[in-house]
């Protein structure tokens, strides 16, 4: 990970910190592809060897699938791996790439990504309130802490946001990206 | 200003916001608020909670992050080294044997795993010295590594029609059976290609030199076997499986990054920082596919209520052309596309918004939706901006871009080659879905 | 079409309907009738399943005012209260059958327990009105024939999800959810050897006739079946009071209109499926609603006992069921007797 030892101190530390957290976010949840697998593989084998599927595979399958990616947003941030059409953007010089994306961070990103965590936040918080569980199959697990990844991905793509937005506007002002 | 009129300034937006490389999931969901509020008003905030809501608890998508993990894994298992031993030793006597040799284990690792850059790069890695030092033309070296390397998102399993099955509403199934006929043809027209190329002119492909051939059959065969076989039999048992409808690309999804895990164990490939390799990439490629696909469905929600999908199809129609030459600018239209931008917002965005023309026409979708994956696999080789030339020219940097540009443009027009045989017998794509599934 | 008032109220409805689907087409005469009923004031537009969103997220869509309006079942709420459940289908207990069951809405405490759910215990900011009917639902589509519950608990069975999957769980049978989309290939590669859709006019649209031949008619899962208009209340407030009554007025005929169109459509479907596409038709094991009787008294017990709406709403359904049931039964049993007699001339 780059040190960011060209950014002012209290900012570095901004910026480090966000980072960190969203780097071991993914390398915690990325792990989540290994029960996802293997609750697939038992569905298979107690299908067709057994001859008894389970009544929690569907919901198991959708539910690691949907924190997966989600919670992997701000990981996937941070690796610079949301698809952006680079031919223009590639060409310009560090300044203007700054410019641009403090711009839409500040005019587009946080007010969209903001609004979306607060929508999550009630959406989340009433199926709480109503104990909600799943009725898409027989198992009927609860589904409110699935429903929680919604604000939570949120919260973490606003943090990433702010440090995106403090290296984007340095290299505005600098002409040149953060090291 | 009429909402159809408001959803043409809304696509201008997108354009304009793609062109200019904010990341494309952010933009989509901005512009889905900002004219979400002017069309439905301020609860539309909550709509883009209800679709991200949907996309997660979606299971037809979870076979994305699953095809990726197995084609991680098994990139680790080193098998395509092996494969390609196998067929280099086999085929030594042969003039533009490597070519084969390269093409083949492309073909084969295609329908192993759901994905372009791991094939390019691993087969640059391995192919890219031997055919230099045999003397091999690099421009038609680079071009077979990444004709054979795009195939991947072609042949089945590919990540691409996992993720377009639910958006065109056709089932996963049928575009795994309908791309099958039309990426072996396009592997079996680069071959020709080569082969002949060679055979015309030998300096280009020159047989292998005695030392670099096998010391006995035993050893030829010994790396054949253990290079097909095992891949051999996780093809089967994953393509086999959904194709012969015993299981859901999901659940043969999860069995393949199972299988090829098992692989990478078997292989004494495996390491536990192979595995946290593969892990970190699947979630971070997993992520940016979902998260595009739920900015899209929010933009999609809103621009389908303003209309102008279906004011554009109508205007279209009511210009009484062909279909076929409509069809054509649809996908001279998707090919051009292809050279900004990657498949993922393509399919995602685009292929959704000229949809309802293509069914006003008549035009058969499951055709269709196999033509516009073809047209997306030529994108790949077509430069300046084709991914593939970057992969190539990073792993054997001595090669010169304009050659590995070259080399491409050779195979991009093989390709349109491949493209118009489709056109012109649509059965390629739609006989082997009819014969599986009726 | 109908012209439309320049300063015309528009209702998006968002529905759980394909736009092949027979209901979608009753729904969009229901549209027709409420903009020429209005004379062109009140401007509905039916939606068909996730044109804004899915069926699962219509009720917050309409909550949240995103479309004005929804036509969903209730039972795809009772994740969020089980009692929802009670407002879509019933189980076996009081003998209630699809008419008795709108009875209970219009002439009983139905409707006032219906609004007091949405109100207190879903809370969401929606007035409700039954409307659609599709009961009466088969037991579905089997690979090979059964003689009694032993043969069905064998199978894996696609069933309804929700509380409808529990009745069948505790019956002993292997109950799988899938969405429609899902019941086809699941069919064809061996995931489920069983399948109830809804009804003859909506299976035939599925196909599920190409690959299974026995069709069990009798269901009892879903013997009762409503579906209902939801609208927005901030929406409903401003409406005026003939609007109101129109929309209200539309909802009533439209009961008569599913009803009697479920009675022709369906009749004429399973005509086809026996003649053209070779299905055989059976009546259910009589082992089978014996079973069902037991599931349903388990089911509803343990229900009652975790909510005390849940068990409010089943005691005012089962006291309704105990005045209503001895007169109407014995009435239906008079169509019954009419029925098999002209059956038996024939
Ligand atoms: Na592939
Ligand atoms: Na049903």
């Amino acid at each position: 990970m780059t040190s960011y030892q060209s950014l002012p101190l209290p900012l570095r530390r901004v910026v480090r910190v966000i980072d960190t957290i969203s780097v071991w976010s993914g390398k915690l949840f990325c792990w989540l592809i290994i029960p996802m697998v293997l609750c697939l593989v038992y569905e298979v084998f107690a299908r067709y060897l057994f001859d008894a599927p389970t009544v929690w595979a569907y919901d198991a399958t959708y539910m690691i699938y949907g924190s997966h990616f989600m919670l992997g947003a701000a990981f996937t941030s941070v690796r610079q791996a949301h698809v952006r059409t680079d031919f223009l953007y590639q060409n310009w010089p560090p300044r203007w790439q700054g410019i641009v994306d403090a711009t839409l961070y500040a005019c587009l990103y946080f007010p969209a990504i903001g609004l979306f965590t607060w929508a999550g936040y009630d959406f989340a918080s009433v199926s709480w309130e109503q104990r909600e569980v799943g009725i898409t199959g027989p198992w009927a697990p609860p589904l409110y802490p699935f429903k929680t990844v919604i604000p939570v991905t949120g919260a973490m793509l606003i943090m990433q946001g702010v440090s995106e937005f403090i290296k984007s506007l340095y290299a505005a002002i600098k002409g040149e990206w953060p090291s | 200003m009429s909402s159809e009129t408001l959803g043409l300034v809304s696509l201008a937006a997108l354009f304009i916001g793609i062109c200019v490389g904010f990341p494309i999931s952010f933009t989509l969901i901005f512009l889905g608020i900002v004219f979400g509020v002017i069309g439905f008003g301020a609860p539309v905030f909550y709509l883009m909670v209800l679709h991200a809501f949907q996309v997660m608890s979606e299971p037809l998508f979870a076979a994305v992050p699953l095809f990726l993990f197995m084609g991680y894994l098994l990139e680790q298992a080193g098998l395509m080294n092996r494969l390609f031993n196998g067929f280099r030793l086999l085929l030594a006597g042969i003039r533009g044997s490597l070519y084969i040799a390269v093409l083949a284990t492309a073909t084969l690792f295609a329908a192993a795993t759901g994905v372009v850059g791991a094939s390019v790069t691993i087969l640059g890695v391995m192919a890219g010295p031997v055919m230099e030092k045999s003397g091999y033309s690099i421009r038609l070296s680079a071009g077979a590594i990444a004709a054979g390397g795009t195939l991947g998102m072609l042949i089945p399993p590919s990540v691409m029609l996992v993720v377009m099955g639910p958006i065109v509403g056709v089932p996963i199934t049928d575009l795994f059976a309908a791309a099958v006929m039309p990426g072996l043809v396009l592997a079996g027209l680069y071959t020709a290609y080569a082969l002949v190329r060679s055979y015309i002119n030998p300096a280009l492909g020159p047989a292998l030199p005695v030392e670099e051939r096998a010391k006995s059959v035993l050893e030829m065969v010994r790396e054949l076997f253990f290079g097909i076989i095992p891949l051999a039999v996780l093809i089967l048992a994953v393509l086999g499986s959904i194709l012969g409808g015993l299981a859901t690309p999901t659940d043969a999804a999860a069995m393949g990054a199972f299988g090829a895990f098992v692989l990478t164990v078997l292989y004494r490939r495996f390491t536990l920082e192979g595995l946290k390799q593969a892990a970190y990439r699947t979630i971070i490629t997993s992520s940016m596919v979902s998260i595009l696909v739920v900015g899209s469905n929010l933009y999609s929600a809103v621009f389908s209520r303003l209309g102008t999908a279906t004011m554009i199809a109508e205007s279209l129609l009511g210009l009484n052309f062909n279909p076929m030459v409509i069809l054509l600018t649809l996908l001279g239209f998707i090919f051009v596309l292809g050279w900004p931008l990657e498949w993922v917002p393509i399919v995602i965005i685009i292929v959704p918004i000229v949809l309802p023309l293509v069914k006003a026409l008549g035009i058969d979708i499951l055709w269709f939706c196999t033509l516009v994956a073809v047209c997306l696999q030529t994108a790949w080789l077509s430069p300046p901006v084709a991914l593939s030339a970057y992969y190539i020219k990073g792993v054997v940097p001595n090669w010169e871009l304009s050659d590995i540009y070259a080399g491409m443009i050779q195979f991009m027009l093989i390709q349109l080659i491949g493209l118009s045989c489709l056109l012109m017998f649509p059965q390629l794509a739609l006989w082997l879905p009819e014969v599986l599934f009726g | 079409g109908t012209a439309q008032a320049a300063d015309a109220i528009k209702m998006r409805v968002q529905t759980i309907f394909p736009s092949a689907s027979m209901y979608f087409g009753m729904l969009q005469d229901m549209e027709k009738r409420i903009n020429r009923m209005s004379g062109g004031r009140l401007d509905v537009e039916m939606l068909p399943v996730g044109a804004v969103v899915g069926f699962t997220e219509t009720l917050t869509a309409v909550h949240q005012g995103i479309v004005e309006a929804g036509v969903t079942g209730a039972h795809f709420h009772s994740g969020k209260v089980s009692a929802a459940y009670l407002f879509a289908d019933q189980p076996a207990v009081g003998g209630l059958d699809q008419l008795s069951a709108v009875a209970w809405f219009l002439e009983g405490d139905g409707n006032k327990l219906y609004r007091e759910m949405h109100d207190d215990h879903l809370k969401v900011n929606i007035i409700p009105f039954i409307t659609l009917l599709s009961g009466g639902q088969p037991l579905g589509w089997f690979k090979n024939p059964i003689e009694n519950l032993e043969d069905f608990q064998k199978l894996k069975y696609r069933s309804p999800p929700g509380i409808t999957g529990e009745l069948f769980t505790t019956m002993g049978i292997t109950a799988v959810a899938l969405p429609g989309g899902e019941i086809v290939p699941s069919a064809e590669r061996g995931v489920i050897d069983a399948a109830e859709w809804i009804n003859p006019g909506e299976d035939i649209n599925l196909g599920l006739q190409d690959i299974w031949k026995n069709y069990y008619l009798q269901g009892f899962h879903q013997a009762t079946d409503i579906t209902e208009l939801i609208i927005n209340k901030d929406f409903w407030n401003k409406l005026p009071d003939d609007l109101q009554a129109i929309i209200e007025t539309a909802t009533l005929a439209t009961i008569t209109t599913t009803l009697t169109g479920n009675i022709y459509r369906n009749a004429v479907a399973l005509n086809e499926l026996k003649e053209k596409h070779g299905v055989k038709v059976y009546d259910t094991p009589p082992d089978l609603f014996a079973a069902f009787a037991a599931a349903s008294e388990e089911v509803m017990a343990k229900h009652k006992a975790a909510d005390p709406f849940f068990k409010k709403v089943a005691e005012s359904q089962e006291e309704f069921a105990k005045v209503v049931v001895p007169y109407w039964t014995k009435l239906l049993a008079l169509y019954a007797s009419m029925g098999e007699a002209a059956l038996a001339k024939n």
